[in-house]
This record gives structure tokens, sequence and C-alpha cells, in this order.
């Protein structure tokens, strides 16, 4: 715990003092490694709202650079992306974006978004906002397994929620009662 | 029709036991009130007794009411039926191995059920010999009962829990500078004597069947409560100026909002201001109808309960989140109801769901606790944040409420499938940032899906909202209900008096008060 809250500390310390700045932070230590050159095609559970207002994994292929840490964006970004052409539309909000991502050692990602959305404040509903919420929750640990939980922040800073309901104050852990337990579609 | 048939099927296993059964025999009744002569019976391998023997024996009475007989024993009221395996004493179900009989127009019950109503009603055990065939009554050897201490801090409250591992009477006294809680059973305790630095508890002190709080001072006031499965007695404590003095020697002053059961109740209109919430196909914000319900609902429930009604917000501006449960700890309210209008980007989504805070988090918290009380004992720990550890000690306080939350919630949501022609969506539960930090049961209602353009103009109509409050009022009604029995409103945990009419702190949010003061009653919660 208290591992984690230095972390976190040094963290947010890094955010803050990158706010000034356009684009990602480059932290220089324990963040996201670079992109390594070499992508490996690796099939992944991306988790959609179903018709049934739960989250149910889509399995796709996804090109992964080596490492967990790494993982994160490119999981994210397909996550976020437009749904192929004839397929089913995706239950994600447009208008987010993915501005860091890390990984502590103690299994804690943080996930740091932006974009006119959630900057001007979402309107929705708390169906709306658990759903991206926990999906990007178990989108990331189901595909990386050193991932025990994940902390949302919003343009660099501790968020208190997305929408008004889900406290985003501390790290999110999986919640089976929102996903549907079968892939609902094999692409 | 299902009555009849139980019936039958209750008379056709009395006949065929009878088939079983022997001759009523003598037994001989050894009591506090001297020896008396008892008829037995031995039906489907089982003892059963002549309730007019034993009732006469101990002093009591007995009289026929409907299928079964209200029986009056020690003072204490109960009664059993010939289609019922359990039998009643005041509120206390006593399970028999066998259904009571009437032979000859007098009825024999398993033994086992004054066993239970002794027990019960007078702290008395009853043991059978079969050897001697005596039956003997003498005062129940008490069950020695693990205790444990939790304090959490809350800010302007320390919460004391005191948890042990099965249900016993207690009273709670108050003794200068100090509360003492005196239990039935004798405790095992954790520790002799523990420290604290803490604003209101100075000392805890365990002795034999009681434990003493020692207070920061004379100023400190406390309020107590029952909570069950598991059996806590919950003591607030907080720094107020002293009630009147105790009409009974010892007793607990209470500040007059925390009295018993549901009597203050903070409805939370959702959203707010430049927060609009959900906004519908058609451009219905759902801050507007989230007030609209909740005055509604004041009006409604501070009529037919009587109770007092609080709303976070009563126009439309925005209130923090961590201020609308902050209100209802400020009025030390009994009940938390966030109203919400749902939202999602699945056009056909529809229909009603009720949260409760999340079981998980709270978990995770109270590891996170464990793990920090184990640094403390070792080092220091000048990395943990503040705010963190604030977090974590609100989380616990409403994990005191979660079983309360959950049968709020489930309440709620049943009232509200029945009432509305909707999907019922169930009950959940979340990390919902409004329902952290509130001690009292606390649920959060979404009402129906703004972002479906059929139920955005239900939502809108007054007939359909009047739906909504009925369904949410009648379920607060059997919440209240359920509540108020199960917390033990009469059998009180201290005897306190009344204290003086207080007023609400205020708050920066000015929420309405939309009913009238609390009612004053002397009892405890």
């Amino acid at each position: 715990m208290t591992l984690r809250g230095v972390a976190l500390g040094a963290l947010f310390a890094l955010l803050l003092a990158g706010c000034g700045r356009k684009g990602p932070v480059q932290a220089t230590s324990s963040p996201t490694p670079p992109p390594p050159t070499a992508l490996t095609n690796k099939p992944v559970m991306l988790f959609y709202e179903d018709d049934g207002l739960l989250l149910a994994p889509r399995i796709e292929n996804v090109a992964l650079p080596a490492g967990d840490a790494a993982s994160l964006r490119p999981l994210l970004t397909a996550l976020f992306a437009p749904a192929p052409a004839g397929s089913d539309p995706r239950s994600v909000p447009e208008g987010i974006e993915i501005r860091a991502t890390y990984l502590l050692p103690d299994g804690t990602a943080i996930v740091d978004l932006s974009g006119p959305l959630l900057t001007a404040g979402w309107k929705t509903g708390s169906q709306a906002e658990t759903m991206l919420v926990y999906s990007i929750v178990h989108t990331l640990t189901s595909n990386v397994p050193a991932i025990r939980q994940v902390q949302i922040l919003v343009n660099g800073q501790p968020a208190e929620t997305l929408a008004g309901h889900v406290s985003l104050e501390r790290p999110l852990t999986p919640n089976a009662r929102f996903v549907r337990a079968q892939p609902k579609q094999v692409q | 029709m299902k009555r009849a048939m139980a019936a039958v099927v209750v008379a056709a296993t009395a006949v065929a036991g009878l088939l079983f059964a022997q001759a009523p025999e003598r037994a001989l009744l050894k009591s506090p009130q001297g020896e008396a002569s008892v008829s037995t019976l031995e039906l489907n391998s089982q003892l059963y007794l002549a309730a007019d023997d034993f009732v006469k024996a101990m002093g009591g009475t007995m009289e026929p009411d409907g299928a079964g007989f209200k029986v009056t024993l020690l003072g204490k009221p109960g009664a059993f039926a010939v289609d019922n395996q359990y039998g009643v004493v005041r509120d206390e179900l006593i399970a028999m191995p066998g259904l009571p009989v009437v032979i000859e127009g007098r009825a024999f019950v398993p033994w086992q059920f004054f066993r239970g109503f002794l027990a019960t009603a007078g702290d008395l055990d009853l043991q059978w010999d079969p050897q001697t065939r005596v039956f003997t009554v003498s005062p129940r050897v008490r069950q020695l009962l693990t205790a444990s201490i939790s304090v959490i801090d809350l800010d302007d409250i320390t919460k004391v829990v005191v948890q042990l591992s099965g249900k016993t009477q207690f009273t709670i006294s108050r003794r200068q500078q100090s509360y003492v809680v005196k239990f039935g059973n004798p405790i095992g305790s954790p520790f002799t004597e523990q420290s604290y630095q803490n604003p209101h508890l100075a000392r805890a002190i365990f002795r034999a069947s009681e434990v003493e709080f020692q207070l920061t001072g004379a100023d400190v006031v406390g309020s107590a409560y029952r909570l069950d499965d598991p059996f806590r007695v919950v003591l607030d404590l907080r720094t107020g100026a002293p009630a009147v003095a105790p009409s009974t020697p010892g007793a607990i002053n209470l500040p007059q909002q925390r009295v018993p059961g549901i009597r203050t109740i903070v409805i939370d209109p959702g959203h707010g201001g430049s927060d609009t919430g959900a906004i519908g196909p058609n451009g219905t914000e759902e801050k507007a109808i989230s007030l609209a319900l909740a005055r509604k609902l004041s009006a409604s429930l501070s009529k037919k309960l009587k109770a007092r009604v609080v709303l976070t917000r009563n126009s439309d501006e925005a209130i923090p989140l961590t201020q609308r449960t902050a209100i209802a700890n400020e009025y030390q309210a009994d009940l938390f109801l966030s109203i919400h209008l749902n939202s999602s980007l699945r056009k056909g989504a529809q229909g009603t769901e009720t949260y409760f805070l999340s079981l998980d988090a709270s978990d995770e918290l109270s590891r996170q606790v464990a793990e920090r009380e184990n640094e403390a004992d070792t080092a220091p720990s000048p990395a943990a944040p503040e705010g963190d550890l604030k977090f974590i000690l609100w989380d616990l306080a409403q994990q005191e409420y979660l079983k309360e939350s959950s049968d709020l919630a489930e309440t709620i949501q049943d009232e509200l499938s029945k009432a509305t022609n909707t999907e019922n969506r169930g009950v959940k539960q979340a990390p919902f940032r409004v329902l952290i930090g509130a001690t009292m049961p606390a649920a959060l209602v979404e009402v129906g899906f703004i972002s479906n353009p059929d139920e955005e103009s239900k939502l809108t109509s007054s007939e359909h909202q009047d739906k909504l409050v009925a369904a949410i009022v009648g379920a607060v009604e059997r919440f209240k209900n359920q509540y108020e029995s199960r917390i033990g409103v009469t059998p009180a945990p201290s005897v306190g008096a009344p204290a003086p009419a207080a007023t609400p702190a205020p708050t920066p949010a000015a929420p309405v008060t939309t009913a009238p003061p609390t009612a004053s009653t002397g009892t405890s919660r």
C-alpha cells in the first residue's frame, strides 16, 4: 500500500509537472517504455456493452508490442476504435483520447484519458459510465495478467468520476456483475 | 387453497403420527416454583410435553387462539400452532423437531419449545433426564462470546463497533466520563486495556462481561444502536453540549435525531446546475426530472411516514457529490436515497435498477486498513496519503450498513418492478461516489432510461412520476418496518431520557427540510 502510495505520488508529480506542455508526458521512471518495433498480432478480448446491457468480450486480433506495460495503449486504442465494417457497432462513446498509460510494479495500471467528451463534462447516465469504466478495467486485466487494478485519470489529474457516478478516486478491480460470461462474437 | 391443502397435509401427518404415539406418561418438573407432575408423550421418537401442565407448573397462563395457543410465561408472551413447526416468543422464533398436536383437547408440544421459551424469556435453561424422567429448570449457563473492537474516526464522529460472536442482551450506562456496555454473557476480550489517539475515545477496558469506554472529555456524548449478522453494538461518539440530566441514573443522553428507526430521510436529486446529468433524445434533462421526483417523494414520505425529509438540493444548483452524503451525515439521517435517471449508448435500454455500494470495494479497503495498521505497528508511514485513509474510513462506515443498504435496494427494486410496467434490471453493486461516506443505509435508484424515447416520454409525465414515487414510498415504508423490527427499537441498548430538541447543524448546501422536526421519543437506537 505504501509502495503504491509512493509510486502514485511520484506519478502524479510527474503528470502535474507536465501539465503545461502539450501532448503526453514523458515520464522518466516506470512509465510505458517506448514502443518496440516488433509487433505481434495476438487475439485479445475487448469488452463492450451488449444488448443485454452487460459487458461481453469480443475476441479480435490486435498488434501488440512485447511487454505488459507496452500493451496498454494498443489495447485501449483497439477498444476505442470504430467497429470494423459489417460488425456490431461498439458501445464506447466517441471523443475519448488516450493521454498516457503506465504500469506500476504492484499491478496498478494507470490510464490517463482526455478528449473533448471528458473535458466538457460527459452528460450521461450511470449505465453508460459504468460500462465504459469497466470495459477499460476488464479489457486491461483480462489481457495482461500482471494488471490487478486500474486507476483512471482525466487530463493527468485524479478524477472524481467521468460523469457523476462511478468513483475513480481509487483503483478499480474487475467487477463480474457487469460482465456476460461467454464471448458473444468471435471475429 | 394452498392453506387448505396444507391443513389437510398437517392433519394427515398428525393422524399418521399418532399411530406411533404411546400413551401419556408422567414426569417430574423441578423449577424455582417448586416440583410438579407433568404429562409427557412420545410421538415419532420425540418427547412432547403437555403444554397446560407445564404452563401451570411455571405459574403462567395459556388460552386457545385460532389454530394454536397463546402462552404467557415469566411475564412474556408466546404462541404455538398445530400447523407450524416454529413457535414464537416475543419476536424470536423457536424451532421444534415436530408439529404440536392436540389429543383429547390437550395440546402437546415438543419439549424443546419450552426450553427455547425459557431461554428467551427468562434466561433459564430446561433440561430433560430420560433416566429419572425429570425436567429441571435452572439458570442458564451462559456461553462465552468473543469480542472485537473497531474504532473509526469520521471527522466529528467516532464510531466504536463492538462485534460479538453471538447475540446477547446488553445495556449501556454513563459513568461520569465513560460509557459502560454490559453484556448478558461473559466476553472473551481481545485485550484488557487499550488506549486510543482519538478526539472522543481515550481508552477501552474489558472486565468479565462488560467493556468501559473512557472518553476524552465530559462533553463527549454518544448514541448507540445494534446491528445483527454479525451481532454488533455501535456507539457513535461526538462532542456536543451535554443533554439534560438523565431521568434514570447512568443512562445515555441521546441526541434527539439519533432516536430509533427511520425518522430522518435524505433525498438526493441527482446532478444539478451545470451538471445536467443525462439528456434524452427529446432534450429532457435528468437533473430536472430527478428534482421533480425528489420533491414529490419528500412530500409523500413526510406525509405518510411522518418522517423528517431533507433534500440535498431544492433548486437547479450544483452540489458536489461529497457534500451530498455530508448533508445526510450532518443531519444524522437514517436513510439516504439518491434519485437518478439512466442513460445508455444502447438505444433500446429500458427499465429500473437500484444500486448500493460495492462490497468488493469495501473488502479491498478493509484489507488496506489492516495492512496499514500492520505497517503502523512497525514504522510510521509518511507516504500514506491522508485523503486515501479518509476514503477508507468513510467506506468502512458505509460497510457497517451494507446489509441494510442491500435490503433497502432490494425492497425498492421489488416495489418499482411491481408498480411500473418496465423491465426489472435488478439490484446491483458499484462504487458509486455519492454513496461513499454515508453513515446510514443508502441506495441509488435509477428510475428509468431517459436515453430511450419511450421511457423519456413516460418519465416526464406526472402520472408516471406519481407511480414511481408511490413505489419508492411503499418500499421505504416496508424497509422501515423491517429495519425497526430488526434493530430492536423496543429493547433499546440504553434507557436514556429523550434529549432536548436539536437543531440540525447548518450545511453549506442549505438543504431543505420538508417535514416537521423529528418526533421525540425516549428510546435509543
